[in-house]
């Protein structure tokens, strides 16, 4: 005897084992009992959320017996039947499969005919959006005015593609996503009924990963049973789902906040060569950040499902957290999301981009830049001050670095180097500083001092410099970026080793640079 | 091959093989995980043990040990499987790029149809997500509710782009990158001539065991990633006529300029992780480790360079010039 799956022997069969619908749920078994039941409905909505299993017990409940209340009796002999999948007039159509105007024809013709076995003559016509535009025109008559012992079920999971004169002739019914609780109070049913064992927080996990679909849900039950027996713990679904633990998250989340990156990057690799997914790792710090923002926005929520363990340490970490950091991070997060689909290396996606989030909450303050592997105790407090208000910080951070004595050994190509980073340093401190400086260039090391060149052209923008304030701006920078001390000085560029045709031979020698090659000389 | 003989897939064959001793075969499975890492391997072989008639006589037997799930590999059925020839095993796969309708209604024509000898019809459905739109919605109903014994394996290494209505039919089942070491040791088993390179190529192969076989095969990868290493230190010191020339070389090479840009992927990804962390053995590009310590870029920067890289990838894939595409990527990067 072959197994068959758990969303198959859990399909509901009357209209109260509907879980999460109860708005249609009503409006059909109310439609049953007054005896007004339309001659044609509609049923959309995303996949797993009842729409078939509505189909097939409205479908029994016309051609029951033995009607209780509107519900079917699953009993007697029609709705056996129909269980069965061998009652004569409810046919079920997988229009996906059937979606030309042949088939739809072969309906027309067959409708007229009265039911052979039961009172009325049911079409469920499943995936219908699959329809060619020819089988939906075809269908448009008979839809609209059917004998009356007929009855339609559309079923679809995208009904924008359905024609607006198909829908204008059908009753629609909007089928909801089920929220996390009543999925969890189903399968808590389904697993007592099976005599399982599961914990509450592994139930949780699939409850959560189902994302609104039951079936979903019901088929990664059914996978953990396979896999684990009849004893489920939230280690087995994790590995079955490929999911972080909530430990494993909340240890990850902890670095993040932190602005360790380090630490990060160190427990992603680990985490990664244990087997997890990317692209899983991915979805569950979206989700574990998103219930930290509700968590701050609605304190009392019902929509947050952590467990009651982490609920605490959880809401310790968004005490510390920004909301516009948490947005932020989470935006950044749904954005390596999407970029993932392009790469074929989505690990080292996920590393720069956690990279750049964390630097962007810190406003891209970095540290000592060549030293790595030092411990970096003391930058961590003055990191997470930094967060909240990073311009304010820098300033009183500024006199202890400055303190620093000159150091002799101070090299022109280093800081030629690290100039973008001084240029962007500046930036942070006072922009239009920066866009004085950006003409100027590190020429040479005079002394103990640097010498910063600027072209005749730029007159104005030495000028500018030269000013104090801008000059301590300029220093302050330098040596936060290399860690010492210097001096500024500006120099401008004089014209004696310009020649007079400076336009000319200087567009030659852009030229020349763009594109290579050697000057030849022309003598008519 | 037989389950046994599959390196680096134990979660997902543990998994598997707890279907059978539990009696819990679903009927359709999704195997969903990168390229090349044994996917279709393991669908094959869990058919095989499915219908293994030596197993068949065991099912009477209340536990079986772990070992003994597994085709035998000696009863006919299990021959029959080896060579491709097992009738109630069919392997669907896409022609001409798609997977089109009609190969699907072909399929649920002799889906239920009796089993002729096996126990099981296994439907391999390798590159899943290359099936049309029209063929997988027409394949929602039957994976739905198949017949009885009837078992659909999915495989696919871009299951985003299957429906989700697909999806939600089907167990996951999901795949791992295979680890460097594993890789090296299948490589070794196939080529012992080849040392060094089988080292590196495991390693630059993301996990991959088709990608590692295609770096040693096609030994020129080797020397472009020196060439584009030795190139990619010194870009900030070249003049722009250098940067456009050695671009030029690639022109209309989409292949290589994709592999170029992954291979500075690797590197940059490599300057992030020793920038941040320090650790040396997570590192990827082993063999450059000296230069990767004396590198000063700032993290804005490594980290800028990696996000050009990701949208340069995607261009290609977008069809852009491949020259043009690697220019405007060194030009952004010399300029920011």
């Amino acid at each position: 005897m072959s197994y068959t799956a758990l969303y198959r022997a859990f399909r509901p069969q009357r209209f109260s084992e509907v879980v999460g619908q109860e708005h249609i749920s009503k409006t059909l078994k109310n439609a049953v009992i007054q005896n007004r039941v339309a001659h044609a409905y509609l049923f959309c909505g995303p996949r797993g959320t009842g729409k078939t299993s509505s189909a097939k017990i409205l479908a029994k409940a016309v051609n029951c017996l033995d009607l209780k209340d509107g519900e079917p009796c699953n009993e007697c002999a029609n709705c056996r039947a129909i269980n069965a999948g061998n009652f004569l007039d409810v046919l079920e159509i997988d229009a996906a499969s059937n979606r030309g105007i042949d088939e739809i024809r072969d309906i027309r013709d067959k409708v007229k005919f009265a039911p052979s076995q039961g009172k009325a003559k049911v079409y469920i016509i499943d995936e219908v959006h699959m329809l060619t535009s020819e089988a939906f025109n075809a269908l448009l008559k008979t839809l609209e005015e059917p004998p009356g012992h007929v009855l339609f079920i559309l079923a679809t999971t995208e009904v924008q593609k359905i024609p607006l004169t198909i829908l204008s002739r059908c009753q629609r019914f909007d089928f909801r996503k089920i929220s996390t609780a009543e999925i969890k109070e189903h399968l808590l049913a389904i697993v007592r009924q099976e005599g399982i064992n599961i914990e509450d927080s592994a139930l949780n996990t699939i409850a959560r990963k189902a994302a609104g679909g039951m079936r979903d849900a019901i088929s990664v039950l059914d996978q953990c049973i396979a896999f684990a027996g009849n004893n489920i713990e939230s280690q087995h679904v994790e590995k079955v789902l490929g999911t972080l633990g909530e430990e494993q998250i909340l240890k990850i989340s902890e670095s993040i906040n932190q602005g360790d990156a380090g630490k990060v990057i160190s427990l992603l690799n680990e985490y990664l060569q244990s087997g997890k997914d990317v692209k899983q790792v991915i979805r569950d710090l979206i989700e574990f950040y998103r219930q930290v923002m509700l968590l701050k926005l609605l304190p009392d929520g019902e929509m947050i499902t952590l467990s009651r363990e982490t609920l605490a340490l959880v809401k310790e970490q968004a005490r510390k957290l920004s909301i516009s950091f948490l947005n932020g991070l989470v935006m950044k997060l749904s954005q390596i999301e999407r970029e993932m689909r392009w790469t074929g290396q989505p690990q080292i996606l996920l590393e720069a981009g956690l990279v750049e989030a964390i630097f962007q909450g810190a406003g891209l303050e970095e540290q000592n830049i060549p030293k790595p592997a030092e411990p970096r105790q003391a930058d961590k407090t003055v990191k997470e001050e930094k967060r909240s208000k990073t311009t304010k910080v820098i300033k009183e951070e500024a006199p202890t670095q400055t303190t620093v004595e000159a150091d002799i050994s101070l090299d022109i190509a280093e800081i030629k180097r690290l100039w973008g980073d001084i240029l962007e340093r500046v930036k942070q401190n006072k922009i239009t500083t920066h866009a004085f400086l950006i003409e100027g260039k590190p020429k040479v090391i005079n002394g103990n001092s640097l010498v910063i060149s600027f072209n005749q052209e730029h007159k104005f923008h030495y000028d500018q410099v030269n000013k104090p304030v801008n000059l301590s701006i300029v220093e302050k920078a330098l040596s936060e970026v290399i860690g010492k001390k210097v001096p500024v000085s500006c120099v401008l560029e004089t014209q004696n080793n310009v020649d007079t045709n400076t336009q000319e031979s200087s567009a030659i020698n852009k030229a020349l640079e763009i594109f290579g090659g050697n000057i030849v000389e022309i003598n008519e | 091959m037989a389950l046994k003989d599959i390196r680096g897939q134990d979660t997902a064959i543990q998994m598997l093989k707890n279907c059978i001793i539990n009696k819990h075969v679903s009927h359709a499975y999704l195997f969903q995980g990168p390229e090349g890492v044994g996917k279709k391997a393991v669908a094959l072989a869990f058919a095989q043990a499915l219908n293994c008639l030596d197993l068949q006589t065991d099912q009477s037997l209340p536990v079986l040990s772990w070992s003994e799930i597994d085709g035998c590999g000696c009863c006919l059925s299990c021959r029959k499987a080896q060579k491709g020839n097992h009738p109630d095993i069919h392997v669907i796969e896409p022609e001409k790029y798609t997977i089109k309708i009609e190969q699907i209604r072909k399929l649920r024509g002799s889906v239920f149809y009796k089993c002729y000898e096996g126990l099981y019809k296994v439907i391999i459905i390798d590159g899943a997500h290359y099936m049309t739109i029209e063929a997988a919605n027409s394949l929602l109903k039957v994976l739905e509710e198949p017949p009885e014994n009837t078992v659909f394996i999915l495989v696919s290494s871009e299951p985003g782009k299957l429906p989700d209505t697909i999806i939600s039919r089907c167990q996951q089942i999901q795949f791992q990158p295979l680890s460097t070491h594993i890789i090296e040791e299948l490589l070794k088993d196939n080529r012992p001539e080849q040392g060094g390179d089988l080292a590196l190529a495991a390693g630059l192969a993301g996990g991959s065991l088709a990608k590692a076989r295609e770096l040693l095969e096609g030994g020129e990868i080797l020397i472009q990633r020196q060439e584009t290493l030795e190139f990619i230190q010194k870009v900030w010191e070249r003049s722009w006529s250098e940067i456009i020339l050695w671009c030029e070389k690639w022109d209309k090479e989409k292949q290589k300029v994709k592999n170029i840009l992954e291979i500075l992927g690797f590197w940059y990804r490599d300057l992030l992780v020793y920038r941040t962390t320090g650790r040396e053995e997570i590192l990827i590009n082993q063999d450059y480790l000296a230069d990767i310590k004396r590198c000063t870029l700032s993290l804005t920067k490594i980290n800028n360079a990696l996000l050009l890289i990701n949208k340069s990838i995607k261009q290609l894939e977008y069809n852009v010039s491949p020259r043009l595409t690697l220019e405007v990527f060194f030009m952004n990067l010399k300029i920011n």
